[in-house]
């Protein structure tokens, strides 16, 4: 799988490139995300035109309320040829019959599957028919200003680092003024499911099992505590402190008032343009073991659609190494393709790429892929962020918050 | 008399009384038409689909009262009621009192009050998502203005405007008093103004004192407004979803969900249309008996000032 | 009458006081759209920014996938049409109920409003299926529809004016023959000025503002309207308040304009419309 950067049959790693010569038609491509995702993909259409001449890609972007969108358009039986679906409603979409299977064109281009990250496939998987295609995943990772750590007089970890030393770390960089103003906090929490699912994965918690929230299991209330603790140590501010919705957290690690900062890699495009100090990327401090959360985009193409043929042929360039490397180049994401992952140019730095490729590793576990099969992902999402909110805010414990969850969540959705 | 005479001679086959009926129907035809097929018809076709069970995305299917059984055990359908009607207690009293205050005062006759009017106006006609945002920024717990105000003037420590849910709510009410005021004031001015001047002499002359004034004329001449007021502002609470949606999303915990807010969080993020039709019903049924309470009340108060 | 100018200057001081109050969050947007991102985040915060980033307002109206201008001038599309419309067919109606004479006029009359109690939330879905079944999906015809053939309060607010003019007003015309669309618009309409204006600001405000609307609508990009591009400023972890406040102070800039040419008729409009007491 190498890919050279030129635009014919002749000269393309791409498998699909003598078919796309033969296509004609128009296929919709609808996708969310920001400005620069938006261009990113107006390039990959760009150069997919080169070797489909004859086919048109109408690109419908989303800037907010994407899954409403995509909601009302299905209503409307209006459904773009190829869209994006996070893989937690791949399973709603599918009961309602939006998503075309897939297994068909991934026999007919085998460069989809070749090399593919374990585990990956399985999001977009149901009653064994891919109806969605992971384009890419983003690990969660620990972003540090190394600047703070060096006024702190703290050492930068290794990527070996436990959850007891990102606490104590945590606290030793917050720098607080004697009448309670906080200048710079040692770390950040996000009311989010990626930071949920990761730490309390990073203790081995089945927090879905059986069927049933399980959120109360020691291990799940350990991974959790990870959080509030940091909180109530005042190490880091209450997610709603920041904004009532808790969506700042990134914009404080850009202006320094935040010295550790778990997210996606997601960020780097705006780090890499807006920090002017040292950053790096290190792996999310280990508990008991580790387990990064699968966070991704799926491309799924709609079962109405009348130029599959075209949408397969578009997916598959999207995913090719020459397709990938447009998008990739912006550091918003990971390929999902194990080889490139160790490659630098879709892979690029900085920040290191360690802790992303050593993540690949531990990606995913049984109960985000067994939630995102019920369906109702939504509605549990919105309980548990509800009360994790109040335990976050300190109106609550993080012990009456789970079982809080637990309870309605089992007494209403998984009964 | 001579329009007697007039209505009943005819002009081309119809009598002037015909022709002003079919003419008073010819203005009201278009809009008539609109209000049956936009605002009844829904209304009825969403009692219809509350019956259903329906993703949006399926076909509906049928499953009886069972979306009613489920909200009447919905702990977070109560909650929203609960803080809708918390929402009422606090805000419609603070809106009214600070909205009559500011007509009182614009009503005596200030130079430049037509200016302070218009200023007093101005968060009306502002579009709610920019006050919403607005007002998220304000209230930001440690890097808000008001805040930093507070601990500056009055040594107080940051408050969690809208994260402690002991505020969450009174914060955005407050919010909405600011941007409401305006509209309130100039319903009171309205009605502070078109109250007799000869009332006002009277009292001179049998020197009146100006809080008996206020008390014995004044509010209750201007009571029908008051009432108007106070049932759009009940309305409105109902109705209220853009604040929520962008300040809190109904956090934390469940303090801020409003009814709206579950319902559209229901019906467009979980799925479940014909549960949020059966919201929408009970909601329906609600607003119309605190209408008729509030009329029933208004009629009695007013027949007692007549 | 030392007393009365005494009262006078407390109540001076009162109004200024609120008017302070009222100014104040506008003042803190318009210094928040200027400043860094950095000086946002700073405490003790500043008031005034060091530097004026003007830049800020250039980049809130350029960024999204259609600039500014473009969502201005859609949000026109939805805002002109709803309100002109609106003014004429509420007004007919308006001058139908309070003047003409035809069955079941006080319980239509009723019918409209008990609409008004109505929350938007109930309508909202089956609405949506309704355009969509018609194959009005993404275009403003759902937007402008249910505001163009007139609303309940703007029914209400011209049928309330119209019943306060003397009836000798159109007496008159009627022996002459005239038409009532002539009463109307020749009569009426320009005695009613107050209103129309009070009812433009109304109606031209709340298209402008509509923001659930069009999310649920408009699905192209090219139909965005300004209210949508404010929301997308919000997108998760993307919270830019320096670019918020520049963009909220672009989209302010029409609605107060139209705003401040119709405000001296405002309260004459709603003093007209008898909702004294």
């Amino acid at each position: 799988m190498s890919g050279t950067a030129g635009g014919s049959a002749e000269n393309t790693s791409w498998e699909g490139a003598s078919k796309a010569a033969e296509l004609s038609g128009k296929v919709t491509y609808m996708h969310s995300g920001d400005d620069y995702e938006r261009e990113m993909y107006a390039n990959v259409f760009k150069s997919y035109q080169k070797y489909a001449p004859n086919v048109e890609i109408e690109q419908m972007y989303v800037p907010s309320d994407y899954s409403t969108k995509l909601k009302t358009l299905a209503t409307a039986d209006n459904l773009p040829d190829l869209f994006w679906a996070s893989e937690s409603t791949v399973k709603d979409y599918n009961d309602a019959g939006m998503l075309a299977n897939m297994n068909d064109m991934l026999a007919e281009y085998p460069q989809l599957t070749e090399d593919i990250i374990d585990g990956v496939l399985d999001f977009g998987n149901i009653d064994g028919n891919q109806v969605a295609f992971p384009k890419d995943w983003t690990s969660y990772v620990m972003y540090i200003n190394r600047d703070l750590f060096a006024e702190a007089g703290v050492e930068v970890p290794t990527n070996d680092w436990t959850v007891e030393d990102y606490k104590e770390i945590a606290a030793k960089l917050t720098q607080k003024r004697d009448d309670g103003t906080v200048d710079v906090y040692g770390t950040a929490v996000n009311n989010y499911r990626a930071d949920w699912i990761n730490w309390m994965g990073n203790y081995g918690a089945e927090w879905f099992k059986d069927g049933k929230s399980n959120l109360s299991s020691p291990e799940a209330l350990e991974g959790l505590k990870v959080m509030s603790d940091v909180i109530e140590a005042g190490s880091a501010p209450s997610p709603g402190s920041v904004s009532s919705t808790g969506d700042s957290e990134d914009r404080l690690f850009i202006i320094g008032k935040v010295a550790m900062y778990p997210s996606g890699r997601w960020v780097i495009p705006s780090f890499r343009s807006e920090c002017d100090f040292e950053w790096e990327a290190l792996e999310m401090p280990k508990g008991t073991t580790r387990s990064c959360p699968f966070i991704c985009s799926m491309v799924c193409i709609s079962d109405k659609s009348e130029n599959k043929d075209i949408a397969a042929n578009v997916l598959s360039y999207q995913m090719s190494d020459e397709g990938l490397k447009l998008v990739m180049e912006s550091a918003l994401s990971l390929p999902v393709y194990s080889d490139l992952m160790k490659d630098e140019s879709f892979v690029n730095t900085p920040p290191s790429a360690d802790a992303f490729i050593n993540s690949a590793e531990y990606l995913g576990s049984s109960s985000q892929l067994a939630v995102s099969k019920t369906g109702k992902w939504a509605e549990y999402n919105s309980m548990i962020v509800a009360a994790l909110s109040d335990a976050f805010e300190g109106n609550t414990t993080i012990e009456e918050a789970v079982s809080k969850i637990d309870e309605q969540a089992n007494s209403t959705l998984f009964n | 008399m001579s329009k007697v005479r007039l209505l009943n001679k005819k002009t081309g086959g119809l009598t002037l009384k015909q022709k002003e009926a079919a003419t008073g129907i010819g203005f009201i035809l278009l809009p008539l038409i609109s209000l049956a097929v936009l605002m009844y018809y829904p209304i009825i076709r969403s009692f219809f689909i509350s019956f259903f069970d329906w993703n949006l995305l399926s076909d509906p299917v049928f499953n009886g009262g069972e979306n009613y059984k489920t909200l009447m055990k919905d702990e977070v359908f109560f909650q929203s009621l609960k803080n809708t009607l918390h929402w009422v207690v606090m805000y419609v009293p603070m809106s009214v009192i600070t909205s009559f205050l500011l007509a009182l005062l614009l009503d005596r006759k200030l130079k430049g009050s037509g200016f302070f009017r218009t200023m007093y106006y101005l968060p009306v006609v502002c579009p709610i998502v920019v006050v919403a945002l607005l007002f998220v920024w304000i209230y930001n717990t440690d890097y808000g203005i008001l805040n930093f105000i507070l601990k500056e003037l009055f040594h107080i420590d940051p408050i969690g405007w809208l994260t402690d849910t002991r505020y969450s709510l009174f914060a955005i009410a407050v919010m909405s008093v600011w941007k409401w005021a305006g509209y309130n004031m100039l319903i009171f001015l309205a009605a502070l103004q078109g109250i007799d001047e000869s009332l006002y002499e009277a009292a001179a002359l049998d020197g009146v004192k100006p809080m008996t004034l206020l008390f014995k004329i004044k509010i209750p001449l201007v009571m029908p407004s008051i009432y108007f007021v106070m049932l759009t502002a009940v309305i409105d609470a109902f109705q209220m979803f853009t604040e929520i949606f962008i300040m809190t999303k109904g956090g934390p915990g469940y303090s801020t969900y409003t009814v709206s807010y579950y319902l559209w969080s229901n019906a467009f993020e979980y799925n479940k249309m014909g549960y949020a039709c059966a919201m929408a019903a009970v909601m329906f049924v609600i607003i119309m008996v605190v209408t008729l309470v509030q009329n029933k009340l208004m009629n009695k108060k007013v027949q007692y000032d007549a | 009458m030392v007393k009365k100018k005494r009262s006078n200057f407390l109540a001076y001081v009162a109004v200024i006081l609120v008017a302070i109050v009222v100014i104040l969050p506008f003042v803190w947007m318009v210094v928040s759209a200027f400043k860094s991102q950095r000086e946002l985040f700073a405490f003790p915060p500043t008031f005034f920014p060091t530097e004026w980033k003007w830049e800020n307002f250039v980049e809130a109206a350029s960024r999204g996938s259609i600039s500014f201008l473009h969502m201005f001038f859609n949000t026109m599309k939805i805002a002109v049409p709803s309100t002109v419309f609106n003014i004429i067919f509420s007004s007919l109606a308006g001058y139908a109920f309070a003047r003409l004479r035809f069955p079941f006029r006080e319980k239509i009359f009723m019918a409209f409003l008990a609409a008004m109690m109505v929350p938007f939330a109930i309508t909202l879905i089956p609405r949506f299926l309704m355009f969509k079944d018609l194959g009005f999906y993404d275009t403003y015809v759902p937007l402008i529809v249910p505001v163009m053939f007139g609303t309940p309060f703007s029914i209400f607010l011209t049928r309330q004016f119209f019943m306060t003019l003397p009836k000798e007003l159109e007496e008159a015309a009627i022996v002459d023959g005239c038409s009532h669309v002539r009463i109307w618009a020749q009569i009426f309409m320009p005695l009613c000025k107050p209103i129309i204006a009070t009812l433009t600001v109304f109606q031209f405000q709340s298209s402008y503002n509509d923001f659930m609307g069009p999310v649920i609508y408009i699905a192209s990009d090219a139909k965005f309207t300004i209210q949508m591009g404010l929301s997308s400023f919000r997108n998760s972890f993307t919270s830019r308040y320096d670019l918020i406040m520049a963009g909220s102070i672009l989209a302010l800039i029409p609605v107060v304009i139209i705003f401040i040419c119709c405000q001296k008729y405002i309260v004459r409009g709603i003093a007209m419309s008898g909702l004294k007491g």
